[in-house]
């Protein structure tokens, strides 16, 4: 559908060990949605506590993609650790980011 | 010698004539009788330690004001060791389910007859003598219990310059482990932690028996290794065969010692240990070292017995921690590591409060930690939380050990924000994974030890306001140029390295030595950097 976001969601952590699954989501949205050229990318990170280096290289790969089809990303986090996380590595200067001030669960 | 006087029970019943005939029935089967006509009388009589003057209480169920039952109510908040039997006219199920329920030792249908009496008056009284016994015996293990703790000379330490902190979790009253505190004339510390095979009082026994033996050595002028050979000798050759000249069960009994030998003079430190887990060393910086390469046996399996010994120099600032394998078992049990239950158990130990999670535990624990004070008094010394080693093939477990990690840091430390858990979570993941991947990697030189591993030492700073994370591999450590490849990561999205950019912009300071093989990262607890967009990266190293 056009003007709607592609949405990505992770359903928890996204780690060395549990990444696999979500990469290969990630990239079959990608490819759904790749008829609607207007459409932007939404990372949901709600719920996850932590992503580690493969998981931020997951999220760069989909960075990646959706700027090469010319779309804007936006990741949604819950927690500070995480949106520290995002902007000391710089994420935040490819995609918005947007920290939701919902408690998280550790 | 006293005299036993002759059972008695106490007979509620507000009908006389049923009163008159089990009187003259209980008084021919030997027994003492005061009869009553209601629980407001029995009171009277079982109050202030009154019941003790019974071995039964033998209640109708129906009176004008109160139960049988209401009786049997009272009884389990007065005395509990005084049993009853209740006696009715009508014998409803629910009337029997509800007495016994209530703590009866048995339910009569009147009229009773001379058998069912005497059953129930032997059964009733025969309880209560055995209930006393036990509240007896429970009451004698625990003063043995506490005088156990006296005699281990623990007050000796008090004016030393030593911080000495004890925490002892017996599973009962008295058992096997125990300490003991000398001071020789020749200045040294001894600091004996022993743990006696069993948790009953044989344990007890044995273990004070070696206390006595021990403490009447020391003063002589014995030498430590000989007290312990000889003590060792006496299990393997003589205690077998008295313990089963006493009735006691046939089979070893062993005793597992950790003595810590301290000159305080020179700080020469040697640890003897047979058969005990080996103790660590925190050091001032908050790494760990384990005392000790080669086991030993407990003394009272083998003789001759070689006793493993190490010897240290020790330096200010240096703590020693010795426990029990309660402590190690549990530590298994909660999946934490066992440094940071010690943590928790001497924080709880200097608030003067028992820690819950002791409760857990399925053995006794015994923990002793002996620290030379800095000689900055004002300076608070790390304490590790985690202190371990991995191999290669651990990469596989890096979701099982992140989680020992977390479970450690939330025992150690339940105050910590969940942000700052967080980020030192992350950090050891991907320093951890950094060290086996490419530390220890196939191609990474062999080190002298011939193991390739990685160490991770996570320690609590300066009143818990900072967390000491150091990460070391075998490794030589990377060449490239850090700085280059955070900005290329960051900026043209290159995925190489990420988990180092991480590393070194997540914590409050990371300081790379030996080329980046010994990563210390530092957190504070309090008032965390908060992320700003844009930050530029900022990298410290030393080569």
């Amino acid at each position: 559908m056009p003007h709607q976001p592609i949405l990505i969601t992770s359903p928890g952590d996204l780690l060395s060990t549990s990444t696999e699954a979500f990469r290969l989501r990630a990239e079959a949205s990608l490819e759904s949605g790749a008829q609607f050229q207007e459409n932007n990318v939404e990372i949901d990170l709600r719920m996850a506590n932590m992503v580690d280096s493969v998981g931020l290289n997951a999220i760069v790969a989909i960075i990646r993609k959706a700027k090469a089809a010319g779309r804007k990303i936006r990741i949604t986090v819950t927690n500070q650790h995480l949106y520290r996380v995002l902007v000391f590595t710089r994420i935040d200067r490819q995609a918005e980011i947007l920290l939701d001030k919902a408690q998280a669960q550790l | 010698m006293k005299q036993k006087r002759p059972l008695r029970v106490l007979m509620i019943d507000d009908d006389a004539m049923a009163r008159h005939h089990l009187s003259v029935q209980m008084r021919r089967l030997g027994y003492q009788v005061v009869s009553v006509c209601s629980p407001e009388e029995a009171r009277d009589l079982l109050v202030d330690g009154g019941s003790m003057d019974f071995d039964c209480v033998f209640t109708d169920c129906w009176m004008p004001d109160e139960t049988g039952l209401d009786v049997l109510q009272w009884l389990r908040r007065c005395d509990q060791t005084l049993a009853s039997v209740v006696v009715s006219g009508d014998a409803e199920k629910e009337l029997i389910t509800q007495s016994l329920r209530g703590g009866a030792s048995d339910f009569l249908e009147k009229p009773v007859s001379l058998n069912e009496l005497t059953a129930a008056l032997d059964k009733a009284v025969r309880s209560t003598l055995r209930r006393r016994e036990n509240v007896t015996t429970e009451k004698v293990l625990r003063q043995i219990g506490v005088l156990q703790q006296r005699l281990n000379g623990f007050n000796l330490m008090a004016g030393l310059p030593l911080d000495v902190v004890l925490c002892n979790y017996p599973q009962h009253e008295a058992g096997g482990d125990s300490t003991a505190f000398f001071i020789t004339p020749q200045k040294d510390l001894l600091a004996i932690v022993m743990d006696v095979s069993g948790h009953d009082l044989r344990s007890a026994i044995i273990s004070a028996y070696f206390q006595g033996m021990l403490r009447g050595n020391v003063d002589a002028g014995e030498p430590l290794e000989r007290i312990l050979q000889n003590f060792n000798k006496y299990l393997v050759n003589s205690w077998t065969d008295l313990a089963a000249q006493a009735g006691s069960s046939p089979g070893i009994t062993s005793l597992a010692v950790c003595a810590i030998k301290w000159n305080l003079d020179t700080n020469q430190v040697s640890i003897l240990n047979s058969g005990f887990p080996f103790p660590y060393l925190a050091k001032q910086n908050g790494t760990v070292e384990c005392c000790g390469t080669e086991g030993s046996y407990p003394l009272g399996w083998f003789e001759p017995n070689p006793l493993s010994e190490v010897r240290w120099t020790s330096e200010t600032g240096d703590r020693f921690l010795v426990w029990t394998d309660g402590l190690a078992d549990l530590a298994i049990s909660l999946d934490v590591a066992p440094t940071s239950l010690a943590y928790r158990l001497i924080q709880a130990e200097r608030d003067s409060v028992r820690s819950p999670v002791v409760e857990e535990a399925t053995d006794d624990i015994l923990l002793v930690s002996i620290r030379v004070p800095h000689r900055d008094p004002g300076r608070i010394p790390d304490f590790p939380l985690i202190a371990e080693k991995y191999r290669p093939e651990d990469l596989a477990q890096i979701d099982a050990l992140q989680q020992r990690w977390k479970n450690s840091m939330q025992l150690a430390l339940p105050e910590l924000a969940a942000q700052v858990t967080l980020d030192v979570l992350l950090c050891c993941r991907e320093a951890v994974i950094n060290a086996l991947l490419h530390g220890c990697s196939v191609s990474s030189p062999t080190p002298a030890s011939g193991e390739k591993c990685c160490n991770l030492h996570v320690a609590i700073s300066d009143c818990e306001s900072r967390i000491e994370v150091t990460v070391s591999d075998t490794g030589n450590g990377h060449s490239f140029d850090l700085e280059a490849h955070a900005k290329a990561a960051a900026e043209d999205l290159v995925a190489q390295h990420r988990g180092l950019i991480l590393i070194h912009q997540v914590p409050d300071q990371t300081i790379a030595e030996e080329n980046g093989a010994k990563l210390r990262m530092t957190f504070s607890t309090k008032n965390r950097i908060e992320a700003t967009p844009q930050e530029d990266l900022c990298l410290t190293s030393q080569s």
